[in-house]
């Protein structure tokens, strides 16, 4: 029972990714304990690969572990480095994105990807409302309806709330706007939004994310404002309510950075010296 | 504790009033990153880490500009909450899961002291 049912959970949500009872035969094993002492970084052609003292990390598909950004290598080998007396892997979420990545285990296209993302509209967390209680239509009215006027006037689409259990209809315009947005985003980036979206239950909190203009605290906070109200009125439990807050911060917060630094053009340049010729 | 000094010794232009909050929350931000950081490397200095001296070179670059609020301040700043978030909260919701999932397991007086019960007393027999 001691694993049960976090395990399970994280299983389920690995499970769109993964095979389903491989994640949860992995999950339920006895954990790996920590076999190695250091943890180091290497580079070879412009990519970084990360070391478990003289072993270099593979994939779950027993591919190379090899990443583009500096950043995100440094993100997993700090991960790695974390790892006390047992492996954790439900805690490693930047290495967990990178293997999917790598291994694309699903081989799916950028455009299904990006077709399967955008499917989350029709269920968005900010576009389906409640009518009763009247405190909760108007705290979601309150704080949401400023995120689909952003969503709105950023991405020049339109998108309308619904209290209907049908949900809102997404024009087809908004849809390959959007489309059209996602597809400059490259195959790891991808990763990092489906992650986020799945995460947060919303393609217009994590398009608000990506973009800046939410903190990680404060678009999870949008995500479970639901559950938000519930625990102003009847009281926060923690093993349920924090174990669900920690866990959608760590996540969305894997996410972001893995998107942002797979995406981000370096701009900032070297001063030339004022005597180049 | 050195290292952090460091920090603390900014350029005149970075003491200016109106980018005092920024380089404090730069500050706190950065404390926060120090002190999980810890917490990842328990047996040694966290100068040993390799995120460690990563952040200390990025804060380092973006203190070395004339520049006052330039984006690449600001996106430092950004990343660098990001990241403290993460470290938090994956310590956090290990330290929760071990907490509450990870003692094996509970007896019936345990499971009913968390949800707020206590269990019926039971007379002595007779």
């Amino acid at each position: 029972m001691a694993t049960g049912v976090f395990s399970v959970h994280a299983g389920r949500f690995l499970g769109r990714i993964f095979a389903p009872m491989q994640t949860i035969e992995r999950q339920m094993a006895a954990a790996r304990k920590r076999f190695y002492k250091n943890v180091s970084i290497s580079q070879s052609n412009g990519m970084y690969e990360i070391n478990l003292d003289r072993r270099k990390l593979k994939t779950p598909m027993s591919r190379l572990f090899s990443v583009p950004s500096e950043p995100i290598a440094i993100a997993v080998a700090t991960e790695w480095e974390a790892q006390h007396k047992e492996i954790k892997m439900s805690q490693m979420h930047m290495t967990q994105l990178c293997n999917t990545a790598i291994d694309n285990p699903s081989k799916k296209t950028p455009q299904q990807i990006v077709d399967d993302i955008l499917s989350f509209l029709e269920t968005d967390t900010i576009c389906y409302r409640e009518e009763s209680p009247v405190e909760l239509a108007e705290l979601e009215e309150r704080e949401w309806e400023p995120l689909l006027d952003w969503v709105r006037q950023r991405y020049d689409i339109q998108l309308q709330s619904s209290t209907s259990i049908h949900g809102p209809t997404i024009p087809k315009d908004t849809k390959s706007t959007l489309k059209k947005h996602l597809l400059h985003y490259n195959h790891w980036s991808l990763v990092g939004v489906t992650s986020l979206v799945e995460t947060l239950k919303s393609v217009v909190l994590s398009l608000a994310l990506m973009d800046k203009h939410l903190t990680v605290e404060k678009a999870v906070a949008l995500a479970r404002l639901e559950t938000e109200f519930q625990i102003m009125r009847w009281g926060n439990v923690e093993w349920a309510h924090d174990m669900e807050l920690t866990d959608l911060r760590a996540r969305a917060a894997a996410s972001a950075l893995f998107i942002h630094y797979n995406s981000e053009r370096v701009t900032t340049k070297e001063k030339a010296p004022s005597w180049s010729a | 504790m050195k290292g952090y000094f460091y920090v603390v010794s900014t350029p005149l232009t970075l003491l200016d009033p109106s980018n005092m909050a920024t380089s404090m929350e730069r500050l706190r931000v950065l404390r926060g990153l120090i002190r999980e950081l810890r917490h990842v490397h328990k047996k040694g200095p966290v100068k040993e880490t390799i995120a460690y001296n990563y952040l200390m070179e990025q804060y380092r670059k973006h203190q070395v500009t004339d520049q006052r609020v330039c984006r690449a301040h600001q996106e430092l700043q950004r990343n660098a909450e990001t990241y403290l978030c993460l470290l938090k909260s994956t310590r956090l919701q290990q330290a929760l899961h071990d907490e509450y999932y990870g003692k094996g397991e509970r007896t019936t007086e345990e499971t009913a002291k968390m949800l707020g019960f206590d269990l019926p007393q039971n007379p002595p027999d007779k």
